[in-house]
């Protein structure tokens, strides 16, 4: 099968997806309402953060650098959200039920068919709109200085993040095929949501090691802070190319060994 | 009682048989804890106390809501969505139990084997966390324990009403979603009622929110008089009434419209 008749299975697919979505408009009307409500409450809670202890910096960061960082992560989170994140809860679903040899059986590639299964395009489109919005104003109101090249960077650290956190989540997809039940590894990348965020040097040096080498999230995301302080960036990019490299890696393998074990439960 | 028994003997059994999934995610789940720690600890550096509370307080605080977070019976939404999409829920309404205590029943009996299992861990924290404060005094603690209470039927009366959604909108997940966003802050999970402008607190204050995350932390730590924890006694007793009334008159109305296709 060539490229064009997988762009075009694929546009088939987001169309049903969204008619699916538009069915739906109470949950459709709630989901987008939920997104505006979690990027307000992030705002507040980085406003309290610093206002209750009248604190002017985090970590060597002031809470403009800190809502810039907030802001890029909830971009990334919104093109996760929209492509990623429940296709890889529908293979998980699918492999408990034995229901994906409905995927594997058909005449195409089955993990392409098992990445673009569910795509959810509303709710992160708000969330892609108010991000730009609120990252428009910080930049107008002089709040934050950004260079070309900082941008480029930036938008650079943003695509590898959306990768490592693709390669990580697969990593925790693929071990239900050899564990039925093992939400850990989901339940702790999205609990370490919450921490990258923030300057990683308010965290001790072996917190730092584990979550830039062991369980790599501070490379998501977080290296914004070191373009921010104007680190050497080729040093960052090349530290996630090498991290996105070797996760991806093992992501891919496991993957590859898992749908291997697959079994069919008919 | 039978039934509460009954259940929370399969939920301990359900968990023992998930034991390594639950160990690994408490594992990460307090390295997560242990973390925020020392982002609250830059924030105070330099002070003493932020909005009455001192650094140790807050910590115990945000012990205290890892603790009451296993009390709140999330998933009760999802099984009754479930049931009703499935249309499990005419096995209960079929048998000769109250299907609405049931639900009641199997979210208490749930909130009971997740208190239990994390108990233990929960001391080991309590024994690693240096700053982890006893409460004020006994009948504090006493209080505490009335409160996580009224915190357990209070969320399942809540979680139980947007479950009861289900009967008249298909799929609700982004409810739940929106809900649990929503209570994070405004129940004080995310950051103490107290560090909110005044206004904002007190209006909380008269919701029912805050009994499910704020009141036990705020009366352990001794943040309310006696006379304030009087009156939060009161108000969330009235909000306990007036959930449980509309509960069961939702609950019958959908029940009344529920349409169910089987083979």
């Amino acid at each position: 099968m060539n490229l064009k008749k997988y762009f075009k299975v694929g546009a088939r697919l987001m169309k049903a997806n969204v008619m699916t979505e538009m069915i739906y408009r109470a949950n459709f009307f709630f989901g987008s309402f939920t997104t505006v409500m979690y990027f307000v409450i992030q705002l507040v809670y980085i406003y309290y953060l610093f206002e209750s202890g009248g604190a002017t910096e985090i970590g060597g960061f002031s809470r403009e650098e800190v809502y810039f960082v907030m802001v890029c992560h909830q971009l990334v989170m919104a093109i996760f959200f929209a492509f990623i994140i429940d296709n890889l809860s529908s293979i998980i679903e699918k492999a408990h039920k034995g229901q994906l040899d409905f995927l594997m059986l058909k005449p195409i590639r089955p993990t392409f068919l098992m990445f673009n299964q569910e795509t959810r395009l509303f709710g992160p489109l708000s969330m892609l709109i108010y991000s730009v919005m609120t990252m428009a104003a910080l930049l107008y109101r002089g709040n934050i200085i950004i260079e070309p090249s900082m941008f480029w960077m930036i938008i650079l650290i943003m695509v590898l993040s959306i990768i490592l956190m693709h390669s990580l989540y697969l990593i925790g997809t693929s071990v239900f095929f050899w564990y039925n039940e093992f939400w850990a590894l989901w339940d702790v990348i999205h609990e370490f949501q919450e921490i990258v965020k923030y300057p990683k040097s308010v965290y001790p040096a072996i917190m730092r090691f584990v979550l830039l080498f062991i369980l790599p999230m501070f490379n998501i995301i977080n290296p914004i802070y070191g373009i921010l302080r104007h680190e050497p960036s080729w040093g960052i990019i090349l530290n996630l190319l090498i991290v996105n490299i070797i996760f991806g890696g093992i992501a891919w393998t496991m993957w590859i060994y898992g749908l291997r074990r697959y079994s069919s439960a008919a | 009682m039978k039934l509460f028994l009954r259940l929370l003997n399969l939920k301990i059994q359900q968990r023992m048989m998930y034991r390594y999934d639950f160990l690994l995610g408490f594992v990460f789940m307090a390295i997560s804890f242990f973390v925020m720690i020392f982002l609250w600890k830059a924030i105070y550096q330099g002070r003493e106390v932020m909005s009455g509370f001192s650094f140790d307080e807050l910590i115990t605080y945000f012990i205290l809501m890892e603790l009451f977070d296993n009390l709140a019976p999330i998933r009760v939404f999802r099984i009754l969505k479930e049931d009703v999409k499935q249309g499990f829920i005419s096995t209960y309404l079929l048998k000769p139990v109250n299907s609405l205590r049931y639900y009641c029943t199997e979210g208490i009996s749930n909130s009971a084997s997740r208190f239990l299992f994390y108990l233990l861990p929960f001391l080991v924290i309590y024994v690693s966390v240096k700053s982890f404060i006893a409460p004020v005094s006994i009948l504090n603690l006493a209080l505490t324990f009335l409160m996580s209470i009224i915190a357990i039927i209070m969320s399942i009366l809540l979680y139980l009403l947007l479950g009861c959604s289900t009967f008249w909108i298909v799929e609700n997940g982004n409810i739940n979603w929106a809900f649990n966003f929503f209570l994070t802050f405004v129940a004080g999970r995310l950051i103490p009622i107290q560090f909110l402008p005044n206004w904002l607190s007190s209006f909380l204050s008269y919701t029912p929110f805050i009994s499910l995350y704020n009141l036990p932390g705020s009366i352990y730590l001794g943040k309310l008089s006696m006379v304030e924890i009087g009156i939060q006694f009161l108000i969330q007793g009235t909000w306990i009434a007036v959930l449980t009334t509309a509960l069961i008159i939702i609950w019958n109305r959908g029940i009344n419209r529920l349409e169910l296709v089987s083979g």
